[in-house]
């Protein structure tokens, strides 16, 4: 009992001394949490683009297949568009998804950051030193105190093996809040620009026209006059569109209808993300109040019951 | 809102050029040379569409990429902390090994008698 005080003590001391402040349990769930929701957030605004993209170039060769009347000249140009302005968008597809990925890296490193790996790596460490400094206690009371009725207490080994696991634990849990604080402080801004540029560019394609409909439902409905036009047109020289070129032109028709809510996903995803983002800033940079008070005891008391458990054990 | 009054009014007016243009170009009426004229001019319509779509598209992206660089700036930095406290850790488990050894030697010393 009188040891289990002065280890209490020690650990005291040495968390005011460090003027200590950790992690709690629900922030690091936070933190967990919120890397684990927002893993391979990066991919949605890509996507837009280049679904975006296959209804345009779906438009464009279905006019091209439909228009028989279509000079060879006319049909090579508007195919060679239709192709150069494919690649384009592709291109600016993967642009985004590149520089989308440092949200998925930027999630997964503050789970890291969080993690309890560094201060699990101090048990063996501490029980060894612990074990050793037992050993030695009883080999001087051997050699040296033996007859003597004096006897150093041999179990100080578990209390320095407890000092060097709690003090060590704590010491890195107060290094790793400090720079999850820093790193947070700093991401906020950025986050928040960067998802309303998101938010921005997805709402290019939510955007309505004068005739109120979406750029998406606008090329729906182009794509539907210019099938009408092809069937009219056919009609008129005796000829029949075949069954493929009207499935596929339902295919596109439905794909566009589809593509729309594409672009309103992308939007509201942004949006939590940022909201998502500030809560977790907001609860990381909170250091007041008597709830993050009583989980920062927690989160000290998880740590002395750590160094307590070793020191169990190494009375064993 | 990412557009503009201006530019989302020529996207509708370039939209509903595009439905006449080729309305226009499926009559029988006209000739093959006005049919090819047409045929051009839809394709300078859907270009000058897909023109405007891009140059939104690009603003975003632009700001996008760069809010990307500076995340990633910050993302280095939080690395460079993780391995700042992998090596804290390194450090107590060293003092804790190097305490160790001390006493290892201490005891050997007693052992034989040096002590």
């Amino acid at each position: 009992m009188r040891h289990m005080l002065r280890l209490i003590a020690l650990l005291g001391i040495l968390f005011s001394i460090a003027a200590c402040s950790v992690l709690t349990a629900p922030q690091v769930n936070a933190v967990k949490e919120f890397a684990k929701a927002t893993d391979s957030y990066g991919q949605i605004p890509g996507d837009v683009i280049r679904v975006y993209r296959d209804v345009v170039f779906s438009r464009r060769a279905l006019l091209v297949g439909g228009r028989l009347e279509m000079s060879k000249k006319d049909a090579e140009d508007a195919l060679e568009q239709a192709l150069t302005d494919r690649d384009g968008a592709t291109e600016k597809a993967e642009r985004a998804d590149k520089a989308l990925r440092v949200l998925d890296d930027y999630g997964r490193i503050l789970s890291l950051l969080v993690s309890d790996v560094y201060t699990k790596d101090l048990n063996a460490a501490a029980a060894s030193l612990g074990t050793e400094l037992d050993s030695a206690i009883d080999l001087y009371n051997t050699k040296f105190l033996v007859g003597s009725g004096k006897k150093l207490d041999s179990s100080i080994g578990g209390i320095a093996a407890a000092l060097v696991r709690g003090g060590g634990g704590i010491w890195i849990r107060h290094n790793q809040t400090i720079a999850l604080r820093d790193a947070v402080r700093k991401a906020e801004p950025v986050v928040d620009e960067m998802t309303t540029a998101i938010e921005d560019l997805a709402a290019v394609f939510q955007e309505t026209t004068p005739g109120k409909k979406t750029i998406f439902e606008e090329e729906r409905e182009q794509f539907k006059d210019a099938f009408l036009n092809t069937l009219k047109s056919a009609a008129g020289r005796g000829q029949i569109v075949d069954l493929p070129f009207t499935d596929r032109v339902v295919e596109t028709l439905d794909r566009a209808r589809r593509a729309g809510k594409t672009a309103g996903l992308a939007i509201s995803a942004a949006r939590k993300y940022r909201a998502a983002h500030r809560n977790l800033v907001k609860a990381i940079k909170d250091e007041s109040g008597l709830i993050e008070l009583s989980e920062e005891i927690k989160t000290l008391k998880a740590e002395i019951d750590a160094a307590k458990k070793l020191q169990k054990e190494l009375s064993k | 809102m990412p557009m503009s009054d201006i530019e989302i009014s020529a996207l509708g007016m370039i939209y509903d050029a595009m439905k006449a243009v080729d309305s226009a170009r499926t009559e029988d009426t006209i000739s093959q040379e006005t049919r090819s004229k047409l045929g051009k001019l839809y394709r300078l319509l859907d270009s000058m569409h897909s023109m405007l779509i891009d140059q939104q598209v690009e603003r975003y992206l632009s700001k996008i990429e760069q809010k990307s660089a500076d995340l990633s700036n910050i993302v280095n930095d939080i690395q460079a902390d993780i391995n700042g406290i992998k090596g804290l850790a390194d450090t107590i488990n060293k003092a804790a090994d190097a305490i160790k050894f001390i006493i290892d030697t201490a005891k050997t010393a007693i052992s034989i008698g040096i002590l």
